[in-house]
């Protein structure tokens, strides 16, 4: 198993998200192919059973050998194995940077879920990818589910620095151009951009066939602005700044991060892309395991 | 205009910075944070921009307001309601009139003075409003004249100061009138909007301009009729009320607002010698006159003070409204300018107590006599007689015998221009023949400088000279132009009497009892010259004085008993000097022209007459307070200065004016115009004579008038009533200053009540937005 830097990956976070995990593989991999279970072909299927014939079944799996012995039509069923090639996208933006005073900043939360998720991927041998973006790709690392890989995503992760502006929409609909293998694309990102164009990037990557969770990481001071004394908001990403009276505009500042909230997240649902909202000063695993919960039980409803 | 009672507290309305400096540090003590979120802070701040900033600008302002209401309120505002101009340029300009005669000096016994309190009452009203907005202040003090010690000052304190360090009251016995009407005049220009006349007097008749004749009770004359106000300072009180709002402040000590009461005082109202001429070692008597003007009879003890001697004392009583005459007798030791003074015991009036004197001592009476004949005969000669009459004993008896020392000279001499005139005391012409033009220039030099004449008209006159050059077209000593010789034969059966025209005038002061005048009236004239006064001096109302004339007042004091009613004895005035002039000449010759020689009227008439002739016409060294002093001198003087008298405070100060030449080759003592108090005023000069400096003192005595020492307070209603002025209070009210003017009104209360809404509304304001925004 690759070193995991300390600095993204908490052992107590991984500890309780892969103590859930393996207490109850169904869970993880219920996690994994309750979402693929049937886009996903790898080439080391084996044999479990036949069974009779439904309408609706593939043809493709008919034992023809089988129907012409027996004049019954008889399908081949496999005993499936996970192969999933999982593309974490990590916003590197400079808005990315912010964190409230003695917390971590979003792009250290955001990184420390996204390498938890790796390692759990990698743990169960499928393929783990890493693109750093911010207004253009920064980096990539392709999908592979060997150990070196997931040691080169943590090294990455590690000398990522949050810096330039964001261009979120621009950026997705290009590696929806370049990612030919379905697969599976988180996104770790605040999605500080035009709703408009972030969500016509996510629109695009689905409709490439991508199963895609949307992390919307976010300051607490960004979702509750608790400041009172007159303060000096300086603009990241070249943003002018502003002298004000944090309470006269407190009200009017929820409302508007509280539209683009729930823009970003219906424009989610609309496409049936997975919304978490990423908080940072929330507790990651209580964070994934109640997306995870969550998820698996959907899984089995639709099974 | 709105107007405060409490002006400086109006400082406390700079505290609005309090609130607007918190609000500015704040802007600058600020925290910076870096913010992810800043286009949803933009866009949020983009909407609420225009409500964030007019919440903030509003409590801003309340929070400015409350401070500046609250001073506003303390300062107590009062409005009072205006008219016209004052209206627009708000403020008011205070003028303080204050009485500054000598009468407001007077001090009952452990009473304050009439300008003690008025000089407090003064103050009072500058401190009162000293801290109003926009108030202007003058101050002019009545002496001898009006004294603007303060004028249309802003700094009020400034003009308080200078009140209250106001000298005590002069020696002035003015009227207020001239400064009344100097205010008139100011509060009429109207520029400033509004005036405040104020008048600090002792409501002495005599301050207010009432005409009082004799001893009438003033406020009985004034209840008479108008006629007992002069016109003049009525007239200027009626124009200040019609500009301005006046107000007349009684600061006497005496009486109240109804009554009429008179503070006692005793005065010297003249200190005189009993005889025209002081003569060295000859006892002269010197007369103080003392007035009681009280209700009750007074005793007090007259002190004369000669310069350098023992002072001398006497005792006197006085009935109420009595005037007595206490004579010293007093031996002059020296020749000169001596002092005198004479002084009473204290009492409430300390001004008029005291009176001064300055006497020429001299040796003898320098006399001329100009011989008209060529006689060497005294019997013979025109002026033998003369000079007999004058001294007896022929130069061989001392003062005490006779005071005159005649000279003579013959008319060859005397045309000749060789006598210096101005070195005898009086010049006699006894028939002489003519007078040439030179010696005529002479003469009125002579005269200038206080040189008296005395002209003998007889047979040897030669009319048509003297008309030439001592009438000189009426600009020489002569007022008349001489005709011819008229009357009868000397000596014989038929003759003339004469009338004495002024029986009072000085040079018939021994033809007393009147038999003595009877028998004067009686002596023979023979021959006279005819005698034509010029119609401008016929009567003695036309003899006026006017300064462009040397001539002045021409008097006939005696008429010849003929059928033109000739003038036989003419008196007139010549620069500085007196003239007579007698158409009959007086002599002992057996052709004589009258019987004037006989021993019983030549001494009791000839010895007046030239007494009078040497005293000159004006004694410059007598002077009232206020009088300018000067006198002509022989040569220019120079390096003058003046030592002032004690109650002028001491010191010696120096004449700044150029000494200027005057007619027959004297100069004029440089003026010395400061004589607001009474006292001896010394020049100390320097003369230039014959190539050498002499320093030289010349004192002169300044009285005060007596006519301000009558202590009669006035009451308030009749003043009202004939002055027409609507207040006359004793003390200023004792309200606020805002009560000062009608119609004022408080606004404190008004102030209070919106600093009260303002405080509410801020309140309200600020937990709103605070909820609002924590919400």
């Amino acid at each position: 198993m690759a070193e995991l830097p300390k600095k993204h990956l908490d052992p107590k976070v991984v500890q309780k998200v892969a103590h859930l995990e393996l207490r109850a593989r169904m869970v993880v991999e219920g996690f994994v192919s309750g979402m693929h279970r049937s886009p996903y072909r790898g080439s080391s299927v084996e044999f479990a059973q036949h069974r009779e014939y439904t309408p609706g079944d593939d043809i493709r799996y008919i034992d023809w050998k089988i129907f012409g012995k027996s004049d019954r039509i008889y399908i081949k069923e496999f005993e499936e194995e996970t192969n999933l090639r999982a593309h974490l996208f990590l916003d590197q933006s400079e808005s990315m940077a912010y964190a409230h005073e003695g917390g971590t900043s979003k792009f250290d939360h955001a990184a420390t879920a996204l390498a938890s998720l790796a390692y759990l991927i990698q743990q169960q041998s499928d393929a783990v990818g890493l693109t750093l973006f911010s207004e253009t790709v920064v980096r990539q690392l392709p999908p592979s589910n060997t150990r070196a890989n997931l040691g080169n995503v943590f090294k990455a992760l590690a000398e990522a620095k949050p810096t330039a502006k964001t261009r979120i929409g621009a950026v997705l609909h290009e590696l929806a151009t370049h990612l030919r293998q379905r697969g599976m694309v988180l996104v770790f990102s605040d999605l500080f951009d035009q709703p408009e164009q972030v969500l016509t990037g996510l629109r695009e990557l689905a409709q490439r066939g991508h199963d895609i969770v949307v992390f919307h990481v976010l300051d607490q001071d960004e979702v509750e602005f608790p400041f009172e004394r007159m303060t000096l908001f300086e603009g990241l990403e070249q943003m002018p700044e502003l002298l004000v009276d944090p309470l006269s505009l407190r009200d009017a500042y929820l409302q508007e991060i509280g539209e683009f909230q729930e823009r970003i997240r219906k424009g989610c649902l609309a496409q049936r892309i997975d919304y978490v909202r990423l908080l940072t000063h929330q507790p990651l695993d209580v964070v994934l395991s109640s997306y995870l919960t969550a998820r698996t039980a959907r899984t089995k409803r639709r099974k | 205009m709105l107007t405060f009672l409490h002006p400086a507290l109006l400082f406390g309305t700079l505290l609005f910075l309090v609130p607007l400096l918190i609000h500015l540090l704040n802007r600058q003590r600020y925290r910076r944070r870096e913010w992810a979120a800043m286009e949803f802070l933009l866009n949020a701040y983009k909407k609420q921009r225009r409500r964030v900033r007019t919440e903030n600008i509003l409590l801003l302002i309340l929070r400015c307001l409350l401070p500046i209401l609250l001073a506003l309120a303390i300062a107590r505002p009062t409005l009072r309601e205006v008219a016209g101009l004052e209206a627009l340029g708000g403020g008011a300009h205070h003028v303080l009139v204050i009485d500054g005669s000598y009468s407001m000096g007077a001090q009952p016994e452990g009473a304050q003075s009439a300008f003690e309190r008025a000089r407090f009452l003064a103050s009072e009203l500058l401190e009162r409003i000293e801290g109003r907005s926009g108030q202007k202040v003058s101050v002019v003090v009545q002496g001898v004249r009006p004294s603007w010690r303060v004028q249309d000052d802003l700094a009020v304190a400034r003009a308080r100061g200078i009140v209250a360090a106001l000298p005590a009251p002069y020696d002035s016995a003015r009227d207020l009138t001239e400064s009344l009407v100097q205010v008139a005049e100011l509060v009429e220009k109207a520029e400033d909007p509004a005036y405040r006349v104020y008048v600090f007097t002792d409501l002495q008749p005599r301050a207010l301009g009432l005409d009082r004749t004799g001893k009438e009770d003033p406020a009985a004359a004034g209840a008479a009729g108008q006629d007992a106000f002069a016109d003049t300072a009525r007239d200027a009180l009626e124009r200040i009320a019609k500009a301005a709002d006046l107000t007349l402040l009684d600061t006497s000590p005496a009486g109240d607002d109804a009554g009429t009461e008179r503070i006692g005082n005793l005065q010297i109202t003249g200190l005189d010698l009993g005889t025209p001429v002081a003569v060295v070692r000859v006892p002269v008597p010197v007369v103080a006159t003392v007035r009681n003007l009280s209700d009750q009879p007074r005793r007090t003890t007259v002190t004369l003070e000669l310069e350098g001697g023992e002072p001398v004392r006497k005792e006197v009583e006085l009935d109420p409204g009595a005037e007595t005459r206490v004579e010293f007798a007093v031996t002059f030791r020296e020749v000169g300018a001596r002092r005198l003074r004479a002084h009473l015991d204290a009492d409430a009036l300390q001004a008029d107590n005291e009176r001064f004197l300055v006497a020429q001592a001299r040796e003898r009476i320098r006399v001329l006599l100009v011989e008209g004949s060529s006689e060497t005969e005294p019997r013979l000669q025109d002026s033998g007689h003369l000079r007999d009459v004058l001294d007896p004993t022929k130069g061989q008896g001392n003062a005490g015998v006779t005071l005159f020392a005649p000279r003579t000279i013959d008319t060859i001499a005397f045309l000749a221009g060789r006598e210096a005139l101005t070195e005898v005391d009086v010049i006699v012409l006894a028939n002489v023949e003519r007078v040439n033009e030179p010696v005529a220039a002479q003469i009125r030099a002579a005269m200038e400088a206080g040189v008296g004449l005395f002209v003998m008209l007889g047979e040897r006159v030669q009319p048509e000279s003297y008309n030439l050059t001592l009438h000189a077209l009426g600009q020489g000593p002569m007022p008349m132009l001489l005709g011819q010789a008229a009357g009868f034969r000397p000596g014989g059966d038929n003759f003339y009497g004469c009338t004495i025209e002024t029986p009072r005038h000085p040079v018939f002061a021994d033809l007393d009892p009147e038999v003595y005048r009877e028998i004067f009236q009686q002596t023979p004239i023979y021959r006279f010259f005819a005698a034509e006064l010029p119609a401008a001096v016929r009567s003695p109302q036309a003899a006026q004085p006017d300064e462009t004339r040397r001539l002045r007042d021409v008097q006939v004091l005696a008429r010849v008993r003929d059928p033109g009613l000739s003038p036989l004895l003419v008196a007139a005035r010549y620069g500085n000097a007196k003239a007579l002039f007698l158409t009959s000449a007086v002599s002992q010759r057996p052709d004589r022209w009258n019987r004037l020689d006989e021993p019983w009227i030549a001494f009791p008439f000839l010895h007046p007459a030239l007494l009078w002739l040497t005293v000159p016409a004006i004694d410059p060294f007598q002077a009232q307070v206020g009088s300018i002093l000067t006198t002509g001198l022989a040569t220019r003087p120079g390096n003058v200065a003046v030592v002032l008298p004690e109650r002028a405070g001491g010191g010696k100060v120096p004449v700044a004016e150029e000494s200027r030449a005057l007619p027959g080759g004297r100069f004029a003592l440089p003026p010395f115009r400061r004589t607001d108090h009474a006292g001896f005023y010394v020049f100390d000069l320097l003369e230039e004579r014959a190539g050498e400096s002499r320093a030289r003192t010349l004192p002169f005595a300044v009285n005060v008038d007596p006519a301000d020492g009558d202590l009669v307070h006035l009451p308030h209603s009749l003043v009202k009533e004939r002055l027409g002025v609507a207040r006359v209070l004793r003390a200023l009210p004792s309200e606020g200053p805002a009560q000062l003017a009608a119609g004022a009104s408080d606004l404190g209360p008004v102030l209070l009540l919106a600093l009260l809404l303002f405080l509410v509304s801020e309140a309200v304001l600020a937990r709103h937005v605070s909820v609002r925004r924590a919400g």
